[in-house]
C-alpha cells in the first residue's frame, strides 16, 4: 500500500472515530425519520421485502421510497444489533467521503498533499457532519456514491470505469434521488463546454445520455403511481403547505458559509469566477456545473435547503483543493514562495476554527436533539397497555418514533406521500394541540379514531402551549411519564356531522 | 447493423403489420375473456349510439340528444352512417372493432407509403412506424374506437392519393375522401387543407389543384357546419391546463399524450435532421410540427394528428442514437434496451389501461338491471365518464355524459354533477335532484375508489349509508343502484 493512502486511511479511521464516538454519547437519534428508516430494516430483516403497505403510519397508507441503503444495514442487521448497525454504519459511509474526494482532487490537481489535505476538509463540512452524524441519513451514502461517479466520468474511458460507473449510478439510483441532480449537472457540463468551444468527448456524451435514460426509466417505474397522483407536488413529496415554507425557506448568507465553512467557500467561488472567465480546464467545469445546477434548483425552490448545501459544501471543498494547488504554484513562481508554510498554517488555523470547531459544535447540538427519552418511555408503556389497534396523536416530529416504540397506528408523520389529505390532517393536528374547544378536540379525535395523546416539552415548544386543553376533563385520563404526559380518550364521542 | 439482418426491405412492413394487428387485438382478446363488452372506453360508446339512432344526415333542423338533460345537437355524419348500415349484418360493437383494426391496419400501411414518397429509406420507415403503433395516442385512436379513427384513415388516405405524382388519376381521386372529410368538421378540414396546401407549396410546386380541392372542402364544410356553429356556438376549445407536462405525457397522467421516451427521441430527430433543414421535405414537416403543437395547445381534443408528425422525428431520433459511432459498447447496449423497453412500457401500459376500462361483465349486467327497473323516462345521476355507456346499454337518460361538444353550459353540468357527489346536505342534494327530476343514482367501484371520491361516507355516500331517502335496489360487487325516494 503506498503511503498516501496509509494516510488516507489513517483520516479516515479518525474521523470515523470521532463520528462514531459522538454518535454513540446519544441513545437514540437526532431526528425522527430515522424511526422510519430502522422500522423498514427490521422489516426487511424478517420478511427481506420493504414495509410499502404500512398499517401503522397514518393509521395505514403506503409508502414509496428506494430500498437498497435499508437493504444495506438490513444486511448487517443480520450480524450485528440494529442500534449499533444503524448508528456505525452511516458514519463509515459518510467519513469515506475522504477517499473519493481524495481521488478526485488528486486527479485534477495531481497533488499527493492537497490531495489529503482537502479530504480531511471534506470530513468536516459542518452541515454534512450535523445531518449525518446521528441521523440514519441516505445523504451518508448519496454524497459520497456522487462523487465517486464524478471521478468516474472523468476517467470514463479508463481500464474498467465504464463498468464501475455502471454499477455505481444504479446504486444510487436505488438509494437517493440525487442521481437527478447528478444528470442534470452532466448536462450542463455538456452545454458548459459546448459554449466555451472545448472538444467533447464521445464517450461523456454516451455516458450522459445513458445516465440520463437510465435515471428518467427507472424513477418513471418506481414513483409513476406517485407523479400520477400528486402531479408536481410530487417534487415537494407532496408536503403540506406548512412544512412546504419551512422545507425551502431562505437562510441569511452567513449562516449558509457557516454551515459550508468559510474557506471552502471563499476559494470555491474564487476557483469558480477564474474558470468560467480566465482559464479553461473540463475537470473544473464538470464540477462548476454541479455547483451551478444545485444553486438554481436551490433558487427555483426545487430541492431542499439542507440537501443543496450539502452538495454545495462538497462541491466547494473540492474546488478549494484546486484553489489552494493554484495558490501554491502562483506563489513558487513569485518572490513571495517562503509563505508558503505560514500560509498553509493559516489555513489550518482558520480551518480548525471555521469547520472542525462549528462541526464539532454542531455535534453537540445533534446530541441534544435526540428524542427525548421520557417520549421513549412513554411510547414504550403505551406499547405495553394499549390496545394493539389504538392510534395515538403526536406532533408530526414524532411520529415516526411512535410507530417505532409503541407499535401502534400514529396519527401524522412526516411522510406525505400518497396522501389525499396532508394540508388537512396536519392542520387538524395544529387544532388538535393547540384548541381551547373541547369539542373540538372530541370532533378530531372521533374524525380519526384516535385513542391516546403524547404531549411533549418539544410538542408544547412546537405549538407555543403550556397545557392542552383536555387536561382535567373527565373524558380524559393523564398519565405523566416524567416530562411527557399521556391522555387516553375514555369518551364515546357522538357523531358531530348530523345530517341536515 | 445487425438488426438490418433481420429487417430487410421486403419483410419489415409485413413485421409492422403483424406487430399492429397484435397490438390491437390484445386488449379485445382480454376483454372477450372476461366477458366485458368489446368496445372499451365511454368515449366508443357515443358514436355507435348516434349511429344506432339513425337520424338524418344533416338536415335543417338538427335533432337533439334526447338521453342527456341539456340540450345537444345530434351530427350524424358519414361514418354513422355506414355503421348505422352495416348494423344489420354485425352487431355494432364487432363492427366498429373491425373497421378499427381494418382501417388501423391500413393506416399503417397509407402512412408508410407517404413516408417513402418523401424518400424515407426503409429502415428509418420501420423504426418510426414501430414507434408509431407503439404510441399511446395511436393505440387510443384505434382501440377506443370513436370516429376520430375514421377520420385520421380518411386524411392519410386523401393525403396519400393527393402526393401520388405518377399517376394523375389518384391525385383526382383524393378529392373523394377530402370531400367526405368536409362533414366531420370544419377543423379537420383544414388540417386537410393545410396538408395538401404545404404539399404543393413546398414539395410539388404546382398549387392549382389543392387550392381548388381546398377551396371545394372548405366550402362544404361551411355549408354543413356554419349552421350549426351559428346555432351552438364554434368548437370549444381544450385549452391545456397548467400542468404542460401532465397535458402531453401519458406516463405522467395524461389521457391523450405522448411517451416520454418517443418525445425525447423526437427531440433527437429534430437535432439529426436540422442539417437537411432546408430540404424541402423537412420544411413541410417542420411546419407541420410547429402548427399541430400551437394548435394542440388550444384544441387538445386534435393532437392525433401532431402524434404522426412527432412520430417521424422520434423515429429518426432513434436511429440518430442507434447508428451514433459509440465509444463505450457497453453502455451503448444498455441506454438502447432502455429506450426501446421505455417506448414499449408505454404502449403495454396503454394496452393493460385499455383492457381495463369500464364496461366490464358486471357493469352490463347491472345495466340490463337499470334497464328492467327504471322506467323509460326517468333521468339517472352517475359519473359523466359512464354517461354514453349507459344511455347505449339503458336507453335511459342520464344528467351529462362526457361529450362536452356544442353543449353551452356544460361547465355548469359538470360542477353541478360535482355539486351533488360530494355534498353532504340533505336538504340541498334533495333540491338539486328534485330540480332536475333526478330518482336513480348509479355508483361504480371506480367512483368510490377516487374517481369521484376519495374516502367512505364522502360527499353523497354519506347521505346514502344514512339517509332513509334513498334506497338500493341493485348492488353488484362493481355496480350500485339506488333510487331517490321523494318527500310526499
Amino acid at each position: 500500500m503506498k503511503k498516501e493512502w496509509g494516510i488516507l486511511l489513517a483520516i479516515f479511521i479518525i474521523v470515523a472515530g470521532i463520528r462514531i464516538f459522538f454518535a454513540f454519547q446519544a441513545d437514540y437519534f437526532s431526528d425522527d425519520y430515522s424511526y422510519f428508516t430502522l422500522r423498514q430494516i427490521e422489516h426487511i430483516k424478517e420478511t427481506f421485502v420493504p414495509l410499502y403497505g404500512d398499517n401503522l403510519s397514518y393509521g395505514g397508507r403506503t409508502h414509496v421510497f428506494l430500498p437498497l441503503f435499508h437493504y444495506i444495514l438490513a444486511f448487517f442487521t443480520t450480524l450485528f444489533n440494529p442500534i449499533i448497525v444503524a448508528k456505525v454504519l452511516p458514519n463509515l459511509f459518510a467519513s469515506s467521503i475522504v477517499f473519493v474526494v481524495y481521488l478526485l482532487v488528486k486527479e485534477i490537481t495531481k497533488n499527493e498533499n492537497i490531495s489529503l489535505f482537502t479530504s480531511v476538509f471534506s470530513a468536516f463540512i459542518p452541515i454534512y457532519f450535523y445531518k449525518t452524524l446521528n441521523t440514519i441519513s441516505l445523504y451518508s451514502i448519496s454524497v459520497p456514491l456522487s462523487v465517486l461517479l464524478l471521478y468516474l466520468f472523468i476517467n470514463i474511458d479508463k481500464g474498467a470505469n465504464t463498468k464501475l460507473f455502471l454499477i455505481t449510478i444504479i446504486f444510487l439510483m436505488l438509494t437517493h434521488t440525487s442521481v437527478i441532480l447528478l444528470v442534470l449537472s452532466l448536462i450542463v457540463y455538456l452545454v458548459l463546454v459546448k459554449i466555451e468551444d472545448l472538444k467533447l468527448k464521445q464517450s461523456e456524451i454516451e455516458t450522459t445520455l445513458f445516465s440520463a435514460f437510465v435515471m428518467l426509466w427507472m424513477y418513471l417505474l418506481v414513483f409513476k403511481k406517485a407523479f400520477l397522483k400528486h402531479g408536481f407536488s410530487f417534487i415537494w413529496q407532496n408536503m403540506p403547505t406548512k412544512y412546504l415554507t419551512t422545507y425551502f425557506h431562505q437562510i441569511p448568507i452567513w449562516e449558509a458559509i457557516y454551515l459550508i465553512g468559510i474557506i471552502p467557500f471563499v476559494l470555491g467561488l474564487f476557483i469558480t469566477y477564474h474558470y468560467l472567465f480566465n482559464r479553461k480546464n473540463k475537470k473544473v467545469y464538470l464540477l462548476i456545473s454541479f455547483a451551478l445546477t444545485t444553486t438554481c434548483l436551490l433558487w427555483m425552490k426545487l430541492i431542499k435547503l439542507e440537501f443543496a448545501l450539502i452538495f454545495l459544501g462538497v462541491i466547494l471543498v473540492i474546488l478549494f483543493g484546486i484553489a489552494y494547488n493554484h495558490l501554491n504554484n502562483y506563489l513558487k513562481t513569485t518572490r513571495f514562495a517562503y509563505i508558503e508554510k505560514p500560509l498553509f498554517v493559516l489555513i489550518c488555523i482558520l480551518f480548525i476554527a471555521t469547520s472542525i470547531v462549528p462541526s464539532i459544535m454542531l455535534a453537540k447540538t445533534t446530541i441534544q436533539e435526540q428524542t427525548n427519552p421520557d417520549l421513549i418511555l412513554a411510547l414504550n408503556k403505551l406499547k405495553e397497555n394499549s390496545p394493539i389497534d389504538a392510534r395515538i396523536a403526536s406532533s408530526i416530529s414524532e411520529g415516526h418514533a411512535v410507530t417505532y416504540f409503541s407499535e401502534r397506528k400514529n396519527l401524522a408523520d412526516s411522510n406525505f406521500l400518497f396522501l389525499e389529505n396532508a394540508n388537512e390532517v396536519v392542520s387538524d393536528l395544529d387544532v388538535l394541540f393547540t384548541t381551547i374547544s373541547k369539542i373540538k378536540v372530541n370532533e378530531i379525535l372521533d374524525k380519526y379514531h384516535v385513542d391516546y395523546m403524547v404531549f411533549t416539552p418539544e410538542n408544547a415548544q412546537e405549538h407555543k402551549i403550556k397545557k392542552l386543553s383536555v387536561e382535567g376533563d373527565k373524558c380524559f385520563v393523564s398519565n405523566k411519564v416524567n416530562s411527557v404526559q399521556i391522555f387516553r380518550n375514555k369518551c364515546r364521542v357522538i357523531k358531530s356531522m348530523m345530517i341536515n | 447493423m445487425e438488426l438490418k439482418k433481420y429487417i430487410k426491405q421486403k419483410n419489415y412492413l409485413t413485421h409492422i403489420l403483424i406487430v399492429t394487428f397484435i397490438l390491437l387485438l390484445i386488449p379485445t382478446v382480454a376483454r372477450y375473456i372476461q366477458d366485458a363488452p368489446i368496445l372499451p372506453g365511454d368515449e366508443s360508446y357515443y358514436d355507435i349510439y348516434v349511429a344506432t339512432q339513425n337520424k338524418e344526415f344533416f338536415t335543417a333542423d338538427l335533432p337533439h340528444d334526447n338521453l342527456i338533460v341539456p340540450y345537444k345537437p345530434v351530427i350524424t355524419t358519414p361514418y354513422h352512417k355506414m355503421l348505422g348500415f352495416l348494423n344489420g349484418y354485425v352487431s355494432i360493437g364487432w363492427l366498429s372493432f373491425i373497421l378499427a383494426m381494418i382501417l388501423g391496419l391500413l393506416s399503417v400501411f397509407l402512412f408508410n407509403r407517404i413516408l417513402k414518397r418523401f424518400k424515407i429509406v426503409y429502415f428509418q420507415r420501420f423504426a418510426i412506424l414501430m414507434i408509431l403503433i407503439l404510441s399511446p395516442l395511436f393505440l387510443r385512436t384505434f382501440l377506443i374506437p370513436d370516429q376520430t379513427y375514421f377520420i385520421i384513415f380518411l386524411q392519410l388516405l386523401g393525403f396519400y392519393l393527393f402526393s401520388s405524382r405518377k399517376i394523375n388519376y389518384l391525385r383526382y381521386l383524393a378529392a373523394i375522401p377530402y370531400l367526405i372529410l368536409s362533414s366531420f368538421g370544419i377543423i379537420h378540414t383544414i388540417i386537410g387543407v393545410v396538408l395538401i396546401l404545404g404539399y404543393d407549396t413546398y414539395v410539388n410546386k404546382k398549387w392549382k389543384y389543392a387550392l381548388l380541392l381546398g377551396a371545394a372542402s372548405t366550402l362544404l364544410s361551411l355549408y354543413y357546419y356554419l349552421p350549426v356553429y351559428y346555432k351552438f356556438g364554434f368548437i370549444k376549445t381544450q385549452i391545456i391546463s397548467s400542468n404542460i407536462l401532465q397535458t402531453y405525457i401519458t406516463d405522467l397522467g395524461s389521457t391523450q399524450g405522448f411517451g416520454i421516451f418517443a418525445l425525447i427521441l423526437g427531440v433527437f430527430g429534430i437535432i439529426k435532421t436540422w442539417q437537411d433543414k432546408y430540404t424541402r421535405r423537412y420544411i413541410l414537416v417542420y411546419l407541420l410540427l410547429i402548427l399541430l403543437f400551437v394548435f394542440s395547445f388550444v384544441y387538445h381534443q386534435y393532437v392525433s394528428y401532431l402524434n404522426f408528425i412527432v412520430m417521424i422525428f422520434a423515429g429518426l431520433g432513434f436511429l440518430f442514437l442507434f447508428e451514433m459511432k459509440w465509444e463505450l459498447k457497453l453502455i451503448k447496449q444498455i441506454t438502447v434496451l432502455i429506450i426501446i423497453l421505455g417506448i414499449v412500457f408505454s404502449g403495454v401500459s396503454f394496452i393493460k389501461r385499455t383492457a381495463m376500462l369500464e364496461p366490464n361483465a358486471e357493469f352490463i349486467s347491472a345495466l340490463s338491471n337499470v334497464r328492467k327497473q327504471v322506467p323509460q323516462d326517468e333521468i339517472i345521476l352517475t359519473h359523466p365518464s359512464y354517461g354514453n355507456i349507459v344511455k347505449y346499454y339503458t336507453e335511459r337518460k342520464v344528467l351529462i355524459d362526457s361529450k362536452s361538444k356544442f353543449i353551452d353550459d356544460y361547465d355548469y353540468y359538470l360542477s353541478l354533477v360535482d355539486t351533488l357527489f360530494q355534498s353532504r346536505s340533505l336538504k340541498k342534494v334533495e333540491e338539486l335532484l328534485q330540480r332536475y327530476n333526478i330518482n336513480y343514482i348509479l355508483i361504480t367501484k371506480e367512483m368510490k375508489n377516487g374517481l369521484t371520491w376519495e374516502k367512505d361516507e364522502q360527499g353523497m355516500l354519506f347521505l346514502l349509508e344514512n339517509s332513509n331517502k334513498f334506497k338500493r335496489i341493485f348492488v353488484n360487487p362493481n355496480v350500485e343502484l339506488w333510487r331517490y325516494e321523494k318527500t310526499k
